[in-house]
This record gives structure tokens, C-alpha cells and sequence, in this order.
């Protein structure tokens, strides 16, 4: 592979982009004026009450007692339950802890239930940050719990009146082990996301905006690609790159160069919004992004293929991204559309990307959360890079 | 440099290029002439490699252009007849991106970007979005962009088409001081004139076949014809005139057309004398003389029936 022809096409492009000035407010200013814009719209930004932090309960004995436990620590103002869903895990709930993302994360093993009903001693975990104000008030009241329920347990039954002698076996002799673990940042402010709820306002906007003008920016260039074609200069460079596969290579990798430079810069400044940040797997930020840039650079280059004239390419290239963002959840969050709308989201890259977004920064998934949604992106770009370079050979040879 | 043997390209029903020979020597500027949709474009298409041809052989700088196509785009420089420029970069980016695909870089690609900004005289503006410049500045930049890789031969595609006389006559200028630094030309135009004054030799393109090949003096000889003289004369005159006219030697041609006599020669200038003193003798006088001397457009005319510009 020539890569100084590929070089040499991906600072073409570059200096194209650089050389019209206007290109700073389509790149960076527009998507910014509608984050804020639209954040604001959607959300309690900066002004309303945060959400109450959350405590996680991977509960794994999912018995009458455990169930009890749980009801008896609800309920409360300064913290919320939330149980972990059956993609988490125990290492994964005492990392989101460690991590500040929850208060609190409690742990009943597959055993509890089982071990109280036969009379041994049953076992819980608790991580928890002790800096935090709701973290404690979590721990108090799991302790309440734990004593109420050896309490009700030993007498088998519950009765009228306070039985002393039991109370007194229970304190000497617990049946139900707390193991508690201290996590977190100590010392540190939470992330804002701790505290703030499910990807509402800007942490919606910010990655969702950011995906749609990357994408709209590069179907914007489908123009270019339709413009060099008619006025010879495609042809000039396909006297000078030597193959079609060269030129299509350099064409796809401009763009994705550009986009991923405005990706950065967007998603850098998302965080100066409130309640902004991207979770704790950058590596999936990182993954999530070149993936999803790859697609529309790809499905640009695609749809220039498909036009004869720049006007056309303007029609095509604003529709194909006008759809995709709306469909694909950017403009509003996937939470909110019919079940149908969002089986649709799922089969677009708008989709896919978002779902990320929002696992990354609702749920604290990294990358191994998100693998089948990259893996999704990486298909998707694996079928848009093929029937894009099939077309640009037929097109310019 | 350039060997075209019995070439053939199609577009569905349409032959372009249709049993086509000729060849181009070092340094020589070879004008391909006809007028528009005669296969001009099409021929230099297949010997830049951009086209496969249907039948028949090409090559170029002794490379086959189908089996070499990378060694023959090493060796030819190509200048489309659109302006195949990047209008919103300057004349220097633009002769860098291309400088840079052909595998120019640092000093070397500075100084040859130097160089072709002086040698089309745009040093001046060589940071000036193209979009600024006029008709001929851009069409002088597109020449240089086809010669940023110093190629052997430079295929020139109606290169002045839009621009005005004086423009015009600075590319061709251009051309004939490139040329002189050693550069094959192969130029494609339907200006007669720029043909006949810039070209050493000339083929003459209609139907995708060549119609007649050669220089200029060659080529008229080919035509064949002669001087046609056309006079004007009282009208008891007419036939008289036209009766000695036709006996004499060399003529081969005389009668009245349009109210003139018109008689077709060897040499119109040699005629006048005689005819003057055949006229006084009788005691007339010319009322009016015109005199046409063959041309590469009456060549044209004869070969394709068409007027150039059609």
C-alpha cells in the first residue's frame, strides 16, 4: 500500500475543510448552540434538584429473606435502590462504588436464603463510600435490616412483645455477617453522573449531538466527492494514485481524520456542561467514536456514489442524516419510542452508538458491556466499506 | 514517443475511436484537430490509461498503455479540458496535493512548485484561493498541474477552450516554451488556427478515423485544390471572360457563379496579370478581384463537410 498517496489524500482533504472557513461553525459551533439548546430542553439543567444517589443491590439468593432485606432498605429519601440487572455483577457493582458512580453496592449471595432456613450462619457484603452522607444512611439501614431479620427469624414467627433473651443471643451470637469494604474516592466530588439521573438533558445531548453533526459534517462531503467527479479532478487523481482502491482508501480516510478531530474536540467540550462525563472506560469512548466515524465516512463515500450532481448529493446526503439521527435516537432519547421504533434504532449506527453513550455513562459499562454493540458498528462498517469501494471501482475505472 | 495502431473504442452503438493510426515523435507537438464528439478526447482517454481500448494497440514511451498502465501515468502528463481544479485551495496547495500524490515531497517538491508557478508566470498569486483568478490564469495552473511530475509527454485536451485571445496566446506561448525544454506534445483542439501555428504536425479527426495526416504544407497538398479566383466584371463580360478563362492552362475551372466569374487554378496571384489583359483588350475593366488560397479550413471542409466550430 502506498501510503504516501493515501497521506497525500488525507491532507487534501484537510486543507479542503480548512481552506473554507464557515466549515469552524458547521464543525464545532452549530453542534455545540444545539447541545446547550436542546439540553436545556430536555432536562433539568443546572437548576433542578439532583436525583438521590443510588444503592446497588446484586442480589443473588433472590429468597424470601433476601426480598425482605431489600423492602426494608427502600424507602428511603437519601438514597434509592436500584437491583443490578442480570448483565452486572457483584465486581461490577463494587466498581461502579470504587468508581463513584454508586453510593453503595450490597451483595446477598446465591446462599443466604438457604443458609438462614438451615440455621447457619448467612453472609452479606457491603461496599460502600464512606464520605458519602448517603452511603451511611445506606449502611445504618441495612444494619436495622440485618437485626430486624435475625430478630424476626430466630423466633421463627414474629410476636407480640420484646423478647430480651433473644435479642440478647442474637447480639452475642449473629447469625447474618456483614462484611463491609470501604471504596471510593475519598476525599473527591462524586462524577456528576452519580448523582444526577439516566442519561437526562446534556448527558443526552452531548453524545448524541456529537454523533449526529460528525455524521451529518461527513454526508455533507458527499458534495465534495460529487464535485471532483464532474469537474475532472477525481479523474486527476486517479491518473496520480495509480489505483482505484488508493483513491477510495484516501477518500474514506480524509473524512474519518476530519470527523474524528471534531469528535474529539465536540466531546472535550461536552464537558464543561453540567452533569457531562463519559463514564470509566475510555477505551470504549475511544473504540465507540473511530467506529462510529469509520460507518459514516464509509456511508458517505457510499451514497456519493450514487450521485450524478451536487444537487443531488446535497438532497441525498441531508436526508440520509436527517434520518438516521432521528431514527437512531439522537434527537431524542431511545427510552421514549415505541418498542417497534426502537428495534429500528438498534439496526442503524445511530443507534448502536448511542446505546453505548448511554451505557457507558447510565450504567458505568466499559467494553466488555458494550461488545455486541461494537461488534454491530464493526459489521456495519465491515458492509459499508465493501459496497462503497466495489461502487467507487466501477465509478472511476 | 507515441504509437496508435488501428485503435477502436465503443460506447454502446457509438464507435468514438474507430480504426485509428498515428504516431508522435520526441519532442514534437502533434495536433489532434476536429470538432466536437470527433474522438479527441475518447484517444487521449485510452492512452492515459483511463479507458480500455476495444481493439487495437496503444503505446506510450514503448509501454503498452493496457499491460502498463502504472509505467505509462509515470511517464504522461494529462490536462483535462475542464478546469480540474481545487478552487478553494491556493495555486501552491493545489500543486502540492499533486506534487505529493505523484511522491514529491520537501525540498524537491518545494522547488518544483517554484518552478511551475514562475514558468506560468502565477508566483505572484500562488497564495490566492484559485477561486479568484481569471479564465486564463486557471487554465494556466491546469496545465502546470499535469507537469508537476516532469513527464516525457504532456497530453493537452482543448486546453484555451473559454478563455479570451490574449489568454489564449499566452497558453500557446506556454506551450511552445515547454515545448522547447524538450516536452511531446499531443495537443487536441478544434481551433484551426491554433493548430496550424502551433503544432508541427497535425491529424485531422472526424468519426473517431483520422481524415488526413501530416504538416500544414502537407496537408493542403493533400487537398488537392486550388487557388480559387473570383471576379467581378460588367455583365457582357461575363461570358467572354469566362470562355478565354477556360482554355488556359492550369485552369481548371471557369464559370459564373453567383453573378462571378469564378475560375479554379495553380496559381490565382500568376492569373491576374493575364486576366486583366484579356479584360482591357476588350475594352472592360475588374469591378471587383478576390483571391482564396487554400487552407486547413477549406482542407476540412472538403475531408468532413463541416465547419469546425459546428
Amino acid at each position: 500500500m502506498n501510503t504516501g498517496v493515501i497521506r497525500a489524500l488525507v491532507a487534501l482533504h484537510v486543507r479542503q475543510v480548512a481552506a473554507d472557513r464557515s466549515n469552524l461553525f458547521w464543525l464545532f459551533g452549530m453542534p455545540l448552540m444545539f447541545t446547550v439548546l436542546m439540553g436545556m430542553i430536555f432536562g433539568d439543567m443546572g437548576g433542578g434538584a439532583p436525583e438521590a444517589p443510588e444503592v446497588t443491590v446484586y442480589d443473588e439468593s433472590r429468597g424470601p429473606a433476601s426480598g425482605a432485606l431489600v423492602a426494608a432498605l427502600g424507602g428511603r429519601e437519601s438514597y434509592r435502590i436500584v437491583v443490578a440487572d442480570s448483565a452486572g455483577s457483584w465486581e461490577l457493582a463494587r466498581s461502579l462504588v470504587d468508581a463513584g458512580r454508586r453510593t453503595a453496592s450490597l451483595h446477598i449471595p446465591a446462599a443466604f436464603d438457604a443458609d438462614l432456613a438451615a440455621g447457619r450462619t448467612a453472609a452479606l457484603a457491603l461496599a460502600y463510600d464512606p464520605d458519602r452522607a448517603s452511603a451511611q444512611a445506606a449502611r445504618t439501614a441495612l444494619e436495622e435490616a440485618v437485626l430486624r431479620l435475625e430478630y424476626l427469624s430466630a423466633g421463627r414467627r414474629a410476636e407480640a412483645g420484646f423478647d430480651v433473651a433473644r435479642f440478647d443471643s442474637i447480639w452475642r451470637d449473629p447469625r447474618i455477617t456483614l462484611e463491609v469494604r470501604t471504596l471510593g474516592r475519598l476525599g473527591e466530588e462524586p462524577p456528576p453522573s452519580a448523582l444526577s439521573g439516566f442519561t437526562s438533558g446534556y448527558q443526552h445531548t452531548g453524545p448524541s449531538y456529537t454523533l449526529m453533526f460528525v455524521m451529518m459534517f461527513m454526508l455533507m462531503s458527499v458534495r465534495d466527492v460529487v464535485t471532483q467527479r464532474r469537474n475532472g479532478t477525481l479523474r486527476r487523481l486517479r491518473l496520480a494514485a495509480a489505483s482505484p482502491w488508493l483513491l477510495a482508501t484516501g477518500l474514506f480516510l480524509g473524512p474519518l481524520v476530519v470527523g474524528l478531530v471534531q469528535a474529539a474536540v465536540l466531546l472535550g467540550l461536552n464537558l464543561l456542561l453540567p452533569g457531562m462525563d463519559y463514564g470509566d472506560s475510555p477505551g470504549t469512548l475511544i473504540l465507540t467514536m473511530v467506529l462510529f466515524t469509520a460507518v459514516s465516512s464509509a456511508l458517505a463515500l457510499c451514497v456519493a456514489t450514487f450521485c450524478r450532481t451536487p444537487g443531488q448529493a446535497d438532497g441525498l446526503g441531508m436526508t440520509a442524516s436527517m434520518l438516521l439521527a432521528s431514527l437512531g435516537g439522537l434527537w431524542w432519547p431511545l427510552e421514549v419510542v415505541p418498542g417497534f421504533m426502537q428495534k429500528i434504532a438498534m439496526a442503524l449506527p445511530t443507534g448502536q452508538a448511542v446505546t453505548i453513550f448511554h451505557n457507558m455513562i447510565g450504567r458505568g459499562w466499559g467494553l466488555a458491556g458494550n461488545a455486541a454493540h461494537l461488534a454491530v458498528l464493526a459489521g456495519m462498517l465491515a458492509v459499508l466499506l465493501v459496497l462503497a469501494a466495489t461502487r467507487f471501482r466501477r465509478l472511476v475505472d | 514517443m507515441i504509437r496508435v495502431s488501428n485503435l477502436v473504442k465503443s460506447f454502446g452503438d457509438l464507435r468514438a475511436v474507430d480504426d485509428l493510426s498515428f504516431a508522435v515523435g520526441p519532442g514534437e507537438i502533434f495536433g489532434l484537430l476536429g470538432p466536437n464528439g470527433a474522438g479527441k478526447t475518447t484517444t487521449i482517454s485510452v492512452l492515459s490509461t483511463l479507458l480500455p481500448a476495444d481493439a487495437g494497440s496503444a503505446s506510450v514511451c514503448g509501454h503498452d498503455v493496457a499491460a502498463e498502465p502504472g509505467a505509462v501515468r509515470r511517464r504522461i502528463g494529462v490536462v483535462p479540458q475542464e478546469l480540474a481544479l481545487y478552487e478553494e485551495l491556493t495555486a501552491e496547495q493545489n500543486l502540492a496535493t499533486f506534487g505529493q500524490l505523484y511522491g514529491l515531497s520537501g525540498p524537491r517538491l518545494k522547488s518544483r512548485v517554484g518552478e511551475l508557478l514562475e514558468l506560468a508566470e502565477l508566483a505572484e498569486h500562488a497564495r490566492r484561493p484559485v477561486k479568484g483568478f481569471s479564465g486564463g490564469m486557471k487554465r494556466r495552473l491546469n496545465i502546470m498541474l499535469g507537469l508537476v511530475h516532469a513527464p516525457d509527454i504532456l497530453f493537452l485536451d482543448e486546453p484555451t477552450v473559454g478563455i479570451d485571445a490574449q489568454a489564449r496566446s499566452r497558453i500557446l506561448d506556454l506551450i511552445r516554451s515547454m515545448n522547447a525544454r524538450g516536452l511531446t506534445v499531443l495537443y487536441t483542439t478544434h481551433y484551426l488556427e491554433e493548430a496550424e501555428h502551433l503544432c508541427d504536425r497535425i491529424g485531422v479527426i472526424d468519426h473517431g478515423r483520422l481524415a488526413a495526416l501530416g504538416d500544414k504544407e502537407e496537408l493542403i497538398r493533400q487537398i488537392g485544390e486550388h487557388d480559387v479566383v473570383r471576379v467581378q466584371v460588367p455583365a457582357a463580360a461575363l461570358a467572354p471572360a469566362a470562355a478565354a478563362a477556360a482554355a488556359w492552362p492550369d485552369v481548371t475551372f471557369a464559370d459564373l457563379r453567383r453573378g462571378k466569374l469564378e475560375i479554379h487554378c495553380r496559381d490565382g496571384a500568376a492569373l491576374l496579370p493575364r486576366l486583366q489583359a484579356e479584360l482591357s483588350a476588350g475594352g472592360l475593366g475588374l469591378d471587383q478581384l478576390e483571391v482564396i488560397r487554400p487552407n486547413l479550413e477549406s482542407l476540412y471542409l472538403k475531408i468532413t463537410g463541416r465547419a469546425l466550430r459546428e
